[in-house]
């Protein structure tokens, strides 16, 4: 029983590792994209979770994208450092961030953090000297030659460091602070749990994760720019991704970003810009018909059979 | 260490049984209110209240609507900060203590309306206050939510909260609190809702976490309730303390029984 619950886990890893060996560079491409939104949309789940929804997102992805492609640029640290070193920077953004409006709550926290990312764009634009302005800048080199074989690595290490992240705070404490923070603050804090401190500690860890995905972003693509690396779709495909594969889970966000990473990519072929409208449509119906996201859907099935057969 | 704590408690509750007559003025205060204050604007909800609670004792706290029983407990609590006065839990002072280390420090409540944690099983719900009140490793407060379980005859608690009774919501919100091995146990209306076998049945929980050397402070309107279970009442009207002491002696005090003819009798 006990080890029978790591076998999706051994087959999802698997086939991780053996996908590249088995494809073309198109889809390779395509799958590295995909584990990049896939670790946005995990995250941005993770705070979630707490209750509480952060639209700072692209803010923090572009964060890192920026602080990344600076370090290279600037310091000429390596690459995948610089990766690291940016998700750091946009972590400490993040915590700054977090202690100065994580007393808000609901709507007030949420438009907090879309301003917050906006404002982070802004400021980008206007120091030229130091992050080329309106233009952004170009990378001499992207990494790995822009090898999609290679490349694919450093995205499946950012998708499961999303997924081993999201899976530690599961599988502790922190599901359980997070879950009576979300359903009751007050019995939380009569509870002991320092609500304060577990708001600002997954805020600071999920942003990071997602600055480490942006500086990923800008290395493999090999730009940066105020519209590019601070973009909407970088807060808007993973929010679909989640509610489509269910919130409140780590799984629900990896089956949706996997679904909406392939499904988006066929219909960028089929009609330009029509993914965004599907995208959309999804969003809707959804949240409309499927609250739960699909695995919460699936969940809730296995429930029934279970309690139909009168299995404990 | 506090873990060991229901074990531990037994014997200590005991050995000041022996020591102590029960709610004797001999008896050590575990919690000290004086004279707070907290107003809510123009509106006055507590008023220079004042009282002790003894280690060995269970308290009444009673009073009309509005009288400001619950503005009280969340001052105790922590949900609240008052606007003046000082709380002292033992020799500590907790008046502006955030409410997350009033708990681990052994303040724990329930509240008025229960809202179960939904997205919690009834053993995740009572593991939270061992968890995060007692600091407990997750396996060791899963072992100590299901004695307290066993303890308050909840069955099945591997289950979600959905289809709990009120009865067994009611020992859940008491489960949590008493998870966090607190020293006093804040009672905001646990019998309301109640029929008169459940309401039996709570008293005898309550009796029983009171026996294991946990200090008790019930809000209550069923008098019959009070009487029976506590060692000593205060009674509130309109933010003020008006009356202290023995549930017979207060409920014959012409002042108490002007508050509540007052209000809506």
């Amino acid at each position: 029983m006990r080890t029978s619950r790591y076998i999706p886990y051994a087959i999802g890893a698997v086939v991780a590792v053996v996908f590249p060996f088995l494809s073309g560079v198109y889809t390779q491409q395509i799958a590295t994209t995909t584990l990049l939104y896939l670790a946005l949309a995990v995250t941005w789940d993770m705070i979630l979770r707490s209750g509480q929804l952060s639209f700072g997102t692209s803010g923090f992805f572009g964060l890192g994208s920026y602080a990344a492609v600076l370090l290279f640029l600037r310091a000429g640290i390596d690459p995948l450092l610089t990766i690291v070193l940016g998700g750091a920077f946009a972590g400490v953004v993040a915590l700054l961030v977090g202690l100065a409006v994580l007393r808000l709550r609901g709507m007030y926290f949420a438009i907090v953090t879309l301003a917050s990312a906006s404002i982070f764009a802004v400021v980008v634009r206007n120091i030229p000297q130091l992050t080329g302005g309106p233009e952004g800048m170009m990378l001499p080199s992207v990494i790995f030659g822009g090898d999609p074989g290679k490349t694919y690595w450093v995205a499946l290490a950012v998708g499961a460091l999303a997924v081993i992240a999201s899976e530690l705070s599961e599988r502790s404490r922190v599901r359980l602070a997070l879950t009576s923070i979300r359903n009751d603050e007050r019995v939380a804090k009569s509870s002991g749990i320092n609500v304060f401190w577990y708001l600002v500690f997954v805020f600071t860890l999920a942003s990071a994760i997602q600055g480490i995905a942006g500086g990923a972003y800008a290395h493999v693509y090999g730009f940066v720019s105020p519209e590019g690396s601070f973009h909407l779709n970088f807060l808007l495909l993973p929010l679909a991704m989640a509610l489509l594969g269910g919130i409140h889970t780590t799984w629900g966000p990896v089956i949706g970003a996997l679904a909406l990473g392939v499904l988006g990519e066929y219909l960028k072929l089929q009609i330009p810009y029509g993914h965004l409208l599907v995208y959309g449509g999804i969003i809707v119906i959804v949240t409309l018909f499927l609250p739960q996201g699909v695995v919460g859907a699936f969940r809730a099935r296995v429930r029934q059979w279970q309690a139909s057969r009168g299995v404990q | 260490m506090r873990w060991g704590g229901f074990a531990g408690r037994v014997c200590r509750g005991r050995d000041r049984r022996g020591a102590h007559s029960k709610g004797g003025a001999g008896s050590m205060s575990v919690l000290a209110v004086h004279s707070v204050m907290k107003h809510f604007g123009g509106l006055v909800a507590v008023n220079g209240v004042s009282f002790e609670l003894a280690e060995d004792e269970i308290l009444g706290i009673i009073g009309p609507n509005g009288a400001g029983k619950t503005t009280l407990v969340n001052l105790i609590s922590g949900l609240y900060l008052p606007n003046a006065g000082e709380i002292l839990l033992g020799a500590d002072d907790i008046t502006f203590a955030p409410a997350h280390e009033r708990c681990r420090l052994g303040v724990a409540r329930t509240f008025q309306l229960v809202h179960p944690l939904q997205d919690l099983t009834a053993r995740e719900n009572i593991m939270v206050g061992a968890l995060f009140g007692q600091r407990l490793p997750l396996r060791v407060a899963r072992k100590k939510a299901d004695e307290i379980g066993e303890l308050l005859g909840l069955r099945a608690t591997n289950r979600g909260v959905s289809n709990l009774t009120v009865l067994e919501v009611k020992k859940l919100e008491i489960g949590r609190a008493l998870a966090s091995d607190p020293k006093v146990l804040l009672l905001d209306e646990v019998m309301a809702g109640l029929n008169a076998d459940e309401t039996k049945a709570m008293i005898a929980s309550v009796r029983a976490i009171h026996e294991h050397g946990v200090a008790v402070c019930v809000i209550e309107h069923v008098m019959s309730v009070i009487r029976e279970m506590t060692d000593r009442v205060i009674v509130l009207n309109g933010g003020v303390l008006i009356a202290e002491g023995p549930y017979g002696t207060v409920s014959a005090d012409p002042e108490v029984i002007a508050a509540y003819l007052g209000e809506e009798r």
